[in-house]
């Protein structure tokens, strides 16, 4: 019997030691009394001593959790029922303080009597608030990484990221199980520089849709303690109990939210600092764990990415309509110099049948005055058919000019005006001195940034032109000179010529148009000015009337 | 050779006359030669520009013993005064829209025809560039407006 006890006693010893060590609630019920044996780890798992947790106060049915009684219950039933080898089930106990403590508990029936009734049954109690605790915050894990999986999603999908940070938001907020969730974009003062931060969005367990109204502005720099703006763009986030916070912080958040604890994560984009994204609560000083900055500062890094895309959709946008209308303007450009080569090309085509209409004719008349013999004729047909052909001739010549004109452009260089006169009318010397045309020139020339060559062309042409046309001028005479018109300087050639009636003034620049036949040359002269002229950037017209002489003027911007 | 000048006088008063209009004076030199190798009976004066035309025109509509022409044989690119726009004119008057007046241009272009005959040309023809052909077109004028 001694060795018995003795190893009883051992046995039992032993059996605490392993208790102990295992930190387990121990009991031990009398099946038949209905008296229970409980270790001491298990009236401290409940709060109690072991000698306040008698059988008054340990009222099975009070204290496990009404949600959990039945299947307590059941389970111990099958258990003595002998229909489960052991009794094993996670049930709430309530604790002292009145909070449900979650255990598990394994007992077995250690005796029976003869006819199989259960005598008692011992068993184990483990307190799992840990364990829950750890599976509750993998749950509201998964849950805010599924929100921010939605939120991600709407940020990267939504069009406008406006749109997209309220939905990502409202999803956060949803499954954060906060009071507000809060957007704050930073923007300098333009007058002092200081640093602010305004309200963007937000979202509010309380409205569906929250959008607080008016400005709401706090100042991020000076009056608040600087560390805040130091800490936030370096990029770590900032959270507690709101009687923590800064005085300023506080007062703002006062008058406008309430928060009793709040979490700030700065939102970070390119280096730089756009602005903050938080939790609220207005009801417990919440302790934010690691979920909820990791959560955040994911979400913080899709808002990041979404509003850089969006950024660069619309300067991708801007280049596109950029390019868009300078296509358009070059179209335009071609469009019209298509048709400029159109009325060039019929214009020629038209021109060139004439001379050819004059040589076949009189190819046909010299056939017949050869064959009769009629030298006088003969020499008349060869010499028409001579002249045109030469005229042909220059004809081409003058055309391929002026279509090299707006091709072939030397590069402009600055000159005096009064330089590349003084030039022209050296070049064309005989013919002033054989028209005895008078000419003056004025004085205090501007300096121009031309095609030197093409713009001598243009005056010697002018004063040709004039010298042709001066009619039955007994004194003629021609002006070259310059006046201010606005900004603008206009320059001139003016004569005392014959002039040109006013229905004739947009004529006379059309290419091989001639203001009268009895003058030579091929009137190709006034369209090679015109488009020399033009390809300068600037205009030309006439004042002239018939037999009032003829003033043609003309600008060059580049000056 | 005929005399290129204008003439203002008339030498014979039973010859058909034929206002010729036409600024290239080598053309204006083939239309003639023409009708003189064509042995075609007619007077033709010639004018070089619209202007000269229609004073031409004008000036024995007012004069006792005018004679109009019996026909004007017109070119359209004229300095002083486009061809359509004596076309127009000679259209528009009273006196002057009886004369038939044959457009001989070498534009072939549909917009100038177009608008000969709506300004009421009596026909157009484009100058060709064929001695031929051209010998055949004087004549074929020739006959289907004087006789």
């Amino acid at each position: 019997m001694a060795i018995g006890g003795e190893r009883t006693l051992v046995g039992e010893e032993r059996l605490n030691f392993v208790i102990e060590g295992a930190y387990l609630g121990f009991w031990d019920r009398n099946m038949v009394t209905g008296a229970v044996v409980r270790n001491k780890y298990y009236a401290e798992m409940l709060g109690y001593s072991p000698r306040e947790l008698d059988d008054n106060v340990m009222v099975w049915e009070e204290r496990v959790h009404p949600d959990d009684l039945p299947g307590v219950n059941k389970a111990r039933q099958d258990h003595l029922d002998g229909k489960t080898p052991y009794y094993e089930i996670e049930h709430r106990l309530k604790h002292r303080d009145g909070q449900w403590v979650w255990v598990y508990s394994r007992g077995k029936v250690m005796e029976r009597d003869v006819m199989g009734s259960p005598l008692r049954m011992t068993g184990i109690i483990q307190d799992l608030t840990e364990r829950k605790k750890a599976e509750n915050a993998l749950h509201k894990r998964d849950h805010l990484l599924s929100a921010a999986a939605v939120a991600s999603q709407k940020l990267l999908t939504s069009a406008d990221h406006d749109i997209g940070i309220k939905e990502a938001i409202v999803a956060i907020g949803l499954s954060a199980g906060v009071d507000d969730v809060f957007v704050f974009e930073n923007f300098d003062d333009p007058l002092t520089g200081e640093h602010l931060t305004r309200h963007r969005f937000g979202w509010s367990q309380e409205m569906a849709t929250s959008m607080y109204s008016g400005p709401v502005i706090l100042n991020m720099s000076g009056s608040i303690s600087p560390d805040w703006y130091e800490i936030l763009s370096s990029g770590k986030p900032i959270h507690g109990a709101m009687r923590e916070f800064p005085r300023d912080v506080q007062e703002f958040v006062e008058k406008f939210r309430h928060f009793v604890s709040a979490l700030i994560v700065p939102i970070i984009i390119e280096d730089h600092f756009w602005g903050i994204i938080g939790f609220g609560d207005r009801h417990t000083e919440k302790v934010w764990d690691s979920s909820d900055i990791s959560i955040l500062r994911l979400v913080a890094e899709s808002i990041g990415g979404a509003i850089i895309r969006n950024k660069k959709d619309e300067l991708l946008r801007e280049a596109h309509d950029d390019l868009e209308m300078r296509v358009q303007d070059r179209t335009v450009e071609l469009e019209a110099k298509n048709a400029e080569m159109e009325r060039f090309v019929y214009t020629i085509s038209h021109d060139l049948r004439s001379p050819l209409v004059t040589i076949q004719g009189f190819v046909g008349f010299l056939k017949e005055d050869t064959r009769r013999g009629d030298q006088e004729k003969i020499d008349i047909d060869l010499q028409t058919i001579e002249d045109v052909a030469t005229k042909m001739d220059r004809l081409l010549g003058e055309t391929l000019e002026l279509s090299r004109i707006g091709r072939v452009a030397n590069l402009p260089e600055d000159v005096s005006f009064g330089s590349m006169v003084k030039e022209a009318l050296d070049l064309i010397s005989e013919e002033i001195k054989k028209g005895q045309v008078e000419i003056s020139v004025a004085r205090d020339w501007p300096v121009v940034c031309v095609d030197h060559m093409r713009i001598v062309e243009v005056l010697i042409n002018l004063v040709e032109n004039s010298i042709k046309y001066m009619g039955d001028q007994e004194r003629p005479s021609i002006d070259i000179g310059h006046q201010k018109e606005g900004e603008k300087t206009v320059f001139f050639v003016q004569d005392n010529g014959m002039g040109i009636g006013p229905d004739q003034h947009s004529k006379v620049f059309d290419l091989f148009y001639k203001i009268d036949n009895r003058s030579g040359g091929v009137g190709a002269g006034l369209a090679i000015v015109k488009r020399i002229i033009n390809v300068h950037g600037g205009r030309i017209w006439i004042e002239s009337d018939m037999d009032k002489g003829c003033k043609i003027n003309f600008t060059l911007p580049c000056q | 050779m005929m005399d290129l000048g204008c003439k203002y006088n008339r030498k014979v008063e039973n010859l058909p006359l034929i206002l010729l209009v036409e600024d290239d004076a080598t053309h204006a030199m083939l239309i003639m030669r023409t009708f003189g190798r064509l042995d075609l009976p007619a007077d033709l004066d010639w004018v070089k520009d619209g202007e000269e035309a229609l004073n031409y025109l004008h000036k024995y509509e007012y004069e006792k013993d005018h004679r109009m022409p019996n026909l004007i044989i017109l070119d359209l690119r004229l300095p002083k005064l486009d061809g359509h726009e004596v076309l127009r004119e000679i259209k528009h008057s009273e006196e002057l829209s009886t004369i038939p007046v044959v457009i001989l241009s070498t534009s072939k272009v549909d917009e100038d025809i177009l608008k000969a005959y709506t300004n009421r040309a009596d026909g157009y023809l484009v100058k060709p560039v064929d001695f031929d052909k051209l010998q055949k077109m004087i004549k074929y004028i020739y006959t289907n407006w004087i006789g």
